[in-house]
């Protein structure tokens, strides 16, 4: 364990020197920051918009770091040789992605945090606070956390999917394949609805087979519901199974992912 | 039991550009024995970091069979004894040299004071002791050279494989590197130096390996290697007449001042020349094995091999 966690712990620091990175999280900031201009309409709905528009901002630049810092990782390693040194030191193959992966995964937790920490701020200075009293205030938009969190594991399995596209791929196919695999996935529901408009049986099967493969980033939106209230206050049930769903698939690909590379030559 | 072994060891990379398998090395039959220097040489290409690649198992053989400290190649155990050096050292330049060198300790299980322990006089034996807080990628040349053969030592290695651990050391640190290879060879140790440098090579090598277009050319004791077979016998107090006589014997014969240098061609040629020498008043000054330089070997070989 002491082995993955070292280099999960490098992973984290290499990855949040990348300049890219913080362009994408000082950009997410300042949109939340420009929250503050919504100020044509009623308190509760300003709120509620800045809200929305606060976790868009969130999951979109979630997106982009999960694409675009995980997709370089492995390939980095190959290209620079640095992964010559380190894979001839007593570790397995498995420990080395799967430290990739946790390394990555702690840097997309933290960014996503400080972005929700960041609109919690906003949102309880716009007022809410005031009107709530702080710590009711405080408890009331604390959704904003777990809705962040639930957005964390969706884009978890975007992670993985782009370690595994990493292994045997390039940065930039990696990411293109990410991408697609994001794309069809948010897709889901309407995916699932042309294929029961389709007649082509060979476009049905691609479909049906890239809907069973593809997780339902769809249901991410449910993060809606988490900020609004609209799931009960305490009710983890829909977090809990959104973990769950995310931890199956990253499971899954992080099997495929290790059983690859574990034949990749270095 | 060998610190390294090979058989018929073969790697072909597929080449897409001129559809067909490019041979990187061709039927490897090596041995390194447990307590020497070995030195395996090559031109560029000659398959020799495709050979360490493959001992390291970074990349798998097409064919044939190898062991390191006696298990089969990829054996994480082995690899608990083992340790690397690339060529061109590539680390992580994000970190500074004492984050390098806590890292890869922590990759080998090492952990707390022991760990920093062994950092610290790693860092003091390479003498970065005073760079320890830079960031690696502010590092010279010869400095990367220096990490690189601090993290080669980290788990205190049975077998060490050098590649190129000399390349852009000033002439004091390349010093200081001898030195070094040879204290740890005393200390029971087997290094395997790849290494462009024959100076180095000739000076602390027991035996040699040299590879060219992925086969073993030429394998042996250094100093059987380097070996000619004439013999340099310098005399004094001879009668030019009876250099004259000799010169039958010998295969050269040239006057420097007062004294001669004869030739011979073998041991028992020479040891006629010294009797001849003897028995007619002379005074043999010193018998001198001829030996060429391992940079001959190595282009006459490399040459001979096409």
């Amino acid at each position: 364990m002491s082995v993955i966690w070292s280099i999960a712990r490098g992973t984290f620091k290499e990855s949040m020197q990348k300049k890219i990175m913080w362009v994408f999280f000082g950009i997410a900031l300042l949109i939340i920051g420009l929250s503050f201009i919504f100020s044509y309409f009623s308190p509760s709905e300003e709120l509620t918009l800045i809200k929305s528009i606060g976790l868009g901002i969130i999951y979109l630049f979630g997106v982009l770091i999960a694409l675009i810092i995980t997709a370089g990782l492995i390939p980095t390693e190959i290209e620079r040789r640095t992964i010559h040194t380190v894979l001839s030191k007593p570790i397995e193959r498995w420990q080395f992605v799967l430290g990739k992966f946790l390394g990555v995964a702690l840097v997309l937790f933290m960014n996503m945090m400080l972005m929700a920490i960041a609109l919690l701020i906003v949102v309880m200075s716009k007022g809410s606070a005031r009107a709530e009293g702080f710590f009711k205030a405080l408890v009331t938009n604390s959704r904003i956390l777990e809705a962040t969190l639930l957005l964390f594991f969706y884009l978890l399995i975007l992670c993985a999917f782009a370690i595994l596209f990493s292994i045997f791929s390039t940065t930039n196919i990696s990411i293109t394949l990410s991408a697609f695999v994001f794309i069809i996935g948010s897709l889901s529901d309407y995916v699932a609805d042309i294929i029961k408009l389709s007649h082509n049986p060979l476009t049905s099967l691609v479909l049906k087979v890239l809907h069973l493969i593809v997780p339902n980033f769809g249901n991410a939106s449910i993060y809606n519901s988490v900020i609004h209230g609209y799931i009960p206050a305490g009710e983890a049930r829909y977090v809990l199974m959104a973990i769950a769903y995310s931890l199956a698939y990253c499971l899954v690909l992080m099997l495929l992912s290790t059983w690859i590379f574990a034949g990749k030559e270095v | 039991m060998e610190a390294v072994k090979t058989e018929g060891l073969t790697k072909h990379f597929y080449d897409p550009l001129r559809r067909q398998a490019v041979v990187a090395v061709d039927n490897l039959d090596l041995v390194v024995e447990r307590g020497e220097i070995f030195g395996f040489l090559g031109p560029n290409g000659a398959g020799k970091t495709t050979t360490i690649k493959m001992l390291l198992g970074l990349i798998f053989p097409t064919s044939g069979q190898a062991w390191v400290l006696g298990n089969p190649i990829g054996d994480k155990k082995t690899r608990e004894k083992i340790s690397y050096m690339p060529e061109n050292p590539y680390f992580y330049d994000f970190m500074t040299g004492e984050d390098l060198l806590l890292f890869y300790g922590s990759l080998f299980g090492l952990k707390g004071k022991a760990l920093k322990d062994k950092v610290d006089e790693l860092l003091h034996l390479v003498g970065l002791s005073e760079h320890r807080k830079k960031e690696v990628r502010g590092y010279s040349r010869g400095m990367l050279q220096r990490i690189g053969i601090a993290q080669a030592l980290l788990n205190d290695p049975e077998l060490l494989i050098l590649d190129e651990p000399t390349s852009g050391l000033d002439p004091i640190a390349h010093k200081e590197v001898r030195e070094l290879f040879i204290r740890l060879k005393e200390n029971g140790k087997t290094i395997l130096l790849c290494s462009h440098q024959l100076s180095d090579v000739e000076m602390v090598c027991d035996r040699v390996g040299i590879m060219n277009k992925g086969k073993l050319v030429k394998l042996g004791r250094l100093e059987e290697l380097l070996k000619v077979g004439e013999m340099e016998i310098t005399v004094e107090g001879l009668e030019p007449q009876k250099v004259e006589q000799i010169e039958k014997v010998a295969s050269r014969v040239y006057k420097k001042d007062n004294n001669y240098l004869l030739y011979a061609e073998g041991e028992e040629k020479a040891q006629e020349i010294i009797d001849f020498v003897r028995d007619n008043g002379g005074r043999v000054l010193s018998v001198v094995p001829l030996r060429r330089s391992l940079e001959e070997l190595f282009v006459e070989i490399v040459k001979e091999a096409g």
